[in-house]
């Protein structure tokens, strides 16, 4: 085997190795499944006013907590992220009781 | 000799393009950075956020029979798409399956940015059986959102007055209301479970049992869907 073969065999495994690794970063690991959809989409049905798809700033209380964050300023953010913990249950319970089939969460 | 030079130095060019690559593998496998910061404009409205115990309407608007053998979900934004399915194809939907007990149908509110956020959250300061009436004026015209989502956070209160003057609430509590964060945290709620249960990013969007239409564009889509879930 010349060494040019053997680099590009080594890089080739070292990159097969990283792939998985990377993806599994990049794929949610902090509970988004996908919500932070940047706030461009202008539609597809004819409408012609403001974008029907999620800005990402409206996802930003998910996973404020009081221990870190942007600081005095945030506490808002953590407020409102304990308020929608808590309305989450209640909306799954009023799902549930108007016969809504509720998938597990993804 | 020519040859064996012309070999290393297409080796080392080659060597060089291997380890970028490689750099830029092991660069994407690096841990996203823990906390973004928020932007300026969001931090100048949640300073103004208050955290006042205001009663307000946590329910969901139900349309149609509790025996009507399909439920639907129809994901209610404050978007252009919005005021073309409730111009165009609601009314008809309505009395096609929901008035004849075949669907009910659930409106559900979802914020799209923190306009809507605060929108939304001042329409649930109205009594409940006006709240469907509400987001149905809020979406009447395409330029009331296109409107409110050109000016700033700050400047949505007065934007959403121009649709709540019309209902039983106060210029003050409104501006309460759309600032609270128990409030803003339903709505969050309703956001968060819509996009965790159903992968919902946009709006309007139907689910009719586990199947989502994103952005509905005509009567005759979501009847096809709902007569086959009919025939289920």
């Amino acid at each position: 085997m010349t060494m040019k073969s053997r680099l590009a065999l080594t890089l080739l495994l070292a990159g097969l190795l990283a792939t998985p690794f990377a993806l599994a970063q990049n794929s949610g690991s902090d509970g988004h499944s996908g919500s932070s959809a940047s706030g461009d989409g202008a539609g597809s049905s004819g409408g012609d006013g403001a974008p029907g798809s999620s800005d990402s700033s409206v996802s930003a209380t998910e996973g404020a907590s009081g221990d870190g964050g942007a600081g005095e300023g945030n506490r808002p953010i953590e407020r409102i992220n304990r308020h929608a913990i808590k309305s989450m249950v209640l909306v799954r319970q009023l799902l549930a009781q108007a016969n809504v089939a509720l998938p597990g969460a993804r | 000799m020519n040859t064996r030079k012309h070999s290393v130095s297409s080796a080392g060019h080659w060597l060089a393009g291997a380890v970028a690559a490689l750099t830029a593998t092991l660069a994407a496998a690096q841990p996203a950075p823990a906390a973004a910061k928020l932007p300026t404009d969001l931090v100048e409205l949640v300073a103004t956020f208050n955290d006042e115990a205001i009663p307000f309407n946590d329910q969901l608007v139900v349309l149609g029979k509790a025996d009507a053998k399909v439920t639907a979900v129809l994901v209610f934004g404050l978007s252009g798409d919005t005021s073309y399915l409730m111009d165009r194809i609601f009314a008809r939907l309505k009395e096609k399956y929901v008035d004849t007990g075949k669907l009910r149908l659930i409106v559900y509110d979802f914020p799209l940015t923190w306009h809507d956020m605060q929108a939304l959250a001042g329409f649930r300061c109205l009594p409940a059986e006006q709240h469907l009436a509400a987001m149905q004026a809020a979406v009447r015209y395409p330029s009331f959102a296109d409107g409110m989502k050109r000016g700033s956070y700050m400047a949505t209160p007065a934007r959403v007055w121009s649709v709540l003057k019309d209902f039983d609430i106060t210029p003050e509590k409104a501006e309460k209301c759309m600032r609270n964060t128990a409030i803003i945290g339903h709505i969050e709620a309703l956001r968060r479970t819509a996009t965790n249960t159903w992968g919902v990013t946009r709006a309007p969007s139907l689910i009719v049992n586990d199947r989502v239409i994103a952005s509905p564009s005509s009567l005759r889509l979501i009847e096809d869907v709902l007569n086959s879930a009919l025939k289920e």
